[in-house]
């Protein structure tokens, strides 16, 4: 696998799950089980396309404070390796077409680890002159959002 | 590299609000835009803690899956 790697724009996120990993797979490949993980709670995802293969399409969609579900993610997956490898980006959607307001490319790997799985999410963006345009957007599952669930979530393991 | 590539990339920088420069006579002074540079990390720091929250999410609903799973 080639990974190139630049700090100013990438980031990594490593983790052990302790699940194996068809596990962690289906969770990801399963659009019922995506849409439960996806976003932080209150808000409801939705998939429209998962098509799980190069040039296959990847559509999201999402629900704030029980309102009508706005576009979120629309991009294309490049690869998927059986329980290995799922790599899309937003650069290009459904069959390979150029998409508007390309950002991103994630990369998500799966090996097995002794306690579980090893999962690491390497995610490589275009530039930060974006940065304002995805604040325009909106940009929603943010950084109070997700600190709140992370403080929510060590409360319940303290 | 010749001034002129020099200066095109100065001008980039200075476009994207990273530096911004003046010049005195024939001496051009170039200045970090702390700010700017700050802005830049926190976006990242954005999408860094977008990411963990996925998969702080992900890892809660495979974990929570095996355990009702278990106790079937």
């Amino acid at each position: 696998m080639i990974r190139s790697s630049n700090p100013d724009l990438d980031l990594t996120i490593a983790r052990v799950i302790k699940a194996p990993r068809s596990v962690v797979w289906s969770a990801w490949t399963n659009p019922a089980s995506f849409e439960q993980w996806w976003v932080p709670a209150p808000a409801k995802c939705k998939v429209l396309k998962m098509a799980l293969r190069p040039g296959g399409s990847f559509v999201t969609q999402i629900s704030e404070n029980g309102g009508d579900f706005t576009p979120h993610l629309s991009g294309c997956f490049l690869a998927i390796d059986d329980l290995e490898r799922i790599v899309f980006t937003n650069a290009l959607v459904g069959g390979w077409r150029p998409a508007e307001q390309p950002f991103m490319t994630a990369m998500i790997t799966l090996q097995d680890h002794p306690m579980g799985t090893d999962y690491i999410a390497h995610v490589m963006h275009k530039n930060n002159a974006d940065r304002k345009m995805h604040e325009e957007m909106g940009f929603y599952d943010g950084w109070g959002t997700v600190t709140e669930q992370l403080a929510k979530l060590a409360e319940q393991r303290a | 590299m010749a001034l002129p590539s020099f200066m095109k990339h100065i001008h980039c920088l200075e476009g994207s609000g990273m530096i911004h420069t003046r010049k005195e006579g024939r001496v051009r002074t170039c200045a970090i835009e702390k700010k700017q540079f700050a802005a830049v990390e926190a976006w990242l720091t954005e999408q860094r803690a977008l990411w963990e929250g996925r998969t702080d999410r992900l890892e809660r609903f495979v974990t929570a899956a095996r355990k009702k799973e278990k106790s079937k």
